[in-house]
């Protein structure tokens, strides 16, 4: 098994501890990918929608340490095995280094969210989940990315490892939302990346709550004019769980936006790091790039870290980053109390209420309501 | 002859070791209206806080009687169960909690049922149009980005939906313009009945015009000085606190 090695705020090495050295540790081959929607995909007509195919071809991804980005990019090649498929847009490419390649044509506009569903098994020490999503012009999509363990899965130790880019065309909107049920035994690792085109938008979701230890990485290039990033990043951290998060925007080309939002709840003995990074470049005037690190710690011994940072190379541009932590409002509380409301439900109550401003944005329906229950469907 | 409804004995009150209440006394039958009025800063707040069980507010001596029942002791959620309300005088917001939803827990929990969703519904709407409380209003955050006015027509709905024993009202009139003043002021008279007390907190006699207390308490310095029928908040407007800050001297 792998253990993820989490930095601590004094770690010097902080941003490149770790997640290299298991990123490419070599995996089991039980089982990475076990359900990509849409679910009917072989009745698809290759030219009418997706199609996939999970077998057949291979793909070597490469890890490329490039100055100007500061970032990590996957390189594939792809080698179709069964020619009749080498034009298709959406191809998935499984050989032994198990990397999904995802490509969306221009245009392409999804009817339905697409689900992928990670499941990590059973007696598999590690799981790998490699995963690059070409996303060609004019294409508007939403991906839900589900993690959870198999059953019985709850006794065995295990790490699970997403490595995700998005590669994303001029004049396209992609909507991301990844959650994890994974159990308190399993560690994770999130590598996740994008490329932003001109006049595109990313709007990315991810919200933790199960896994004991894990670090979630998202970094967005805002590569395009015009071009937007909006990451959104929920913690709920228990016991003695130790959660690393890491959110980074560039800029670096005129008149580009980002807006990221990190809230953590945190209970017991739980720690959460924060790193947050705004950089821009020479180029990238006029940017307007927003941060905000909001932490409720509902224990004394509970931890946060919270290092927003801002890198400015240019003149005008409006940015602005920031953290808060707090523990629970006793005016709201007594508030709540005061309508006869017991003191235990109303902390949840006010909890919930912490994440709701980033967890009612959930772009999926069926997800929101897991988090939020039938909140706003009483009236 | 009426019953006790709402009794405060003696009660002295601390924030922060500041003394902020002092050995005040009060009682107010079923069926009665009763008006505390005192400048700024006098403590009247304190008392409302303190009477509802605010946590940060120590009682240092006294007693606070609900029907019979001392509560002196008792949580903020238990003094609801039994009946009691504060109407606040500033209702603090609570961002991702809407309005609907949170009157349909508390009354879940004052009622100490489950009332059906069909039936709650109804009777959430129709006493919110009583109040021209508009139905967008319910899926908003509670409190959040309402004016003075329209929070505490919603802190009225909310007495009004949980049907207190005793009802304290603080300061309900600030930030009311005239027609709201009149309609908070009718659903307070409605609520009046000879099995509930209100008290009602107030600067002015501006709210005393369109509810008529059977007593008025001037409150000095955490104490309560003079106490008289209703023309004493006309005596009070037309001559000032200043006559009625000896009194506490001495």
């Amino acid at each position: 098994m792998v253990e993820l090695q989490l930095p601590t705020a004094k770690d010097e090495n902080y941003r490149y501890v770790s997640l290299r050295d298991v990123a490419w540790t070599k995996q089991d081959s039980t089982t990475v990918l076990k359900e990509v929607l849409p679910e009917d995909w072989s009745s698809i007509d290759a030219d009418q929608g997706l199609r996939v195919l999970l077998q057949g071809a291979y793909a070597k991804p490469q890890v490329l340490e490039d100055k100007d980005f500061k970032g990590v990019q996957l390189s594939v090649e792809a080698r179709p095995v069964f020619e009749k498929f080498k034009d298709d847009f959406f191809c998935g490419l499984i050989g032994e280094e198990k990397t999904l390649v995802v490509k969306v044509p221009r245009g392409f506009n999804s009817k339905k969210v697409l689900r992928l569903s990670d499941v990590v098994a059973s007696g598999v020490p590690t799981t790998i989940h490699r995963c690059v999503i070409e996303v060609a012009e004019q294409v508007d999509l939403v991906i839900h990315n589900d993690l959870s363990n198999e059953k019985k899965a709850n006794d065995h130790k295990s790490s699970f490892v997403s490595i995700l880019h998005f590669e994303i065309a001029d004049e396209s909107r992609v909507k991301f939302f990844i959650d994890q049920s994974l159990t308190t035994s399993t560690a994770f690792a999130f590598r996740h990346s994008a490329v932003v085109g001109k006049n595109s938008t990313l709007s990315y979701w991810g919200y933790h709550k199960g896994a004991s230890r894990g670090q979630h990485r998202v970094e967005c290039i805002v590569a395009g004019e015009g071009g937007h990033s909006e990451v959104k990043l929920g913690v709920r951290a228990q016991n003695k769980d130790a959660i690393d998060i890491w959110a980074q925007n560039y800029h670096n080309v005129k008149n580009t936006t980002s807006d990221t939002k990190v809230w953590n709840v945190l209970e017991d003995e739980a720690i959460v790091v924060f790193n947050g990074n705004i950089d821009i470049g020479i180029e990238g005037l006029y940017t307007q790039a927003y941060q905000s690190n909001k932490n409720l710690l509902l224990s004394d011994k509970a931890q946060v870290h919270s290092m927003p940072k801002l890198e400015i190379s240019t003149d005008d541009v409006k940015c602005s980053h920031g953290a808060t932590i707090a523990s629970l409002d006793s005016d709201q509380l007594f508030y709540l109390q005061s309508r006869g409301i017991d003191g235990p439900t109303s902390e949840k109550i006010l909890v919930d209420a912490f994440g709701y401003t980033v967890l009612s944005e959930i772009p999926l329906g069926s997800v929101r309501n897991r988090y939020l229950g039938d909140e706003g469907d009483f009236l | 002859m009426s019953k006790t409804i709402f009794e405060v004995k003696n009660l002295e009150v601390s924030v922060e070791d500041k003394k902020i209440v002092n050995d005040l006394s009060l009682s107010i039958k079923a069926g009665e209206v009763h008006a505390i009025m005192g400048r700024n800063g006098s403590g009247k707040t304190t008392l409302a806080n303190s009477l509802m069980g605010h946590p940060a507010y120590t009682v240092l001596a006294g007693k606070v009687i609900l029907d019979g029942e001392d509560i002196t002791e008792c949580s903020p959620d238990e003094r609801a169960k039994k009946r009691l309300f504060l109407g606040f005088q500033y209702p603090v917001a609570v961002p991702g909690v809407s309005l609907g939803n949170f009157l349909r827990t508390s009354l879940g929990f004052v009622r100490g049922e489950e009332i059906p969703k069909k039936e709650l519904r109804k009777l959430i709407k129709s006493e919110a149009t009583a109040l021209n409380v508009p139905d967008d209003f319910l899926s908003r955050s509670l409190n959040e980005g309402f004016s003075g006015g329209e929070k505490k027509r919603i802190e009225t709905l909310q007495m009004q939906l949980l049907q207190p024993k005793v009802a304290i009202m603080d300061e309900t009139d600030s930030g009311l313009d005239i027609d709201a003043l009149k309609l908070v002021a009718e659903k307070i008279n409605s609520l009046r009945s000879p099995d509930r007390g209100i008290l009602l907190i107030t600067h002015y006699q501006r709210l005393l015009e369109y509810i008529k207390p059977d007593q008025v308490h001037v409150m000095i310095k955490g104490k309560i000085v003079k106490s008289g029928g209703a023309s004493l908040a006309l005596d009070l407007e037309s001559r000032g606190y200043d006559e009625f800050a000896g009194a506490s001297n001495g």
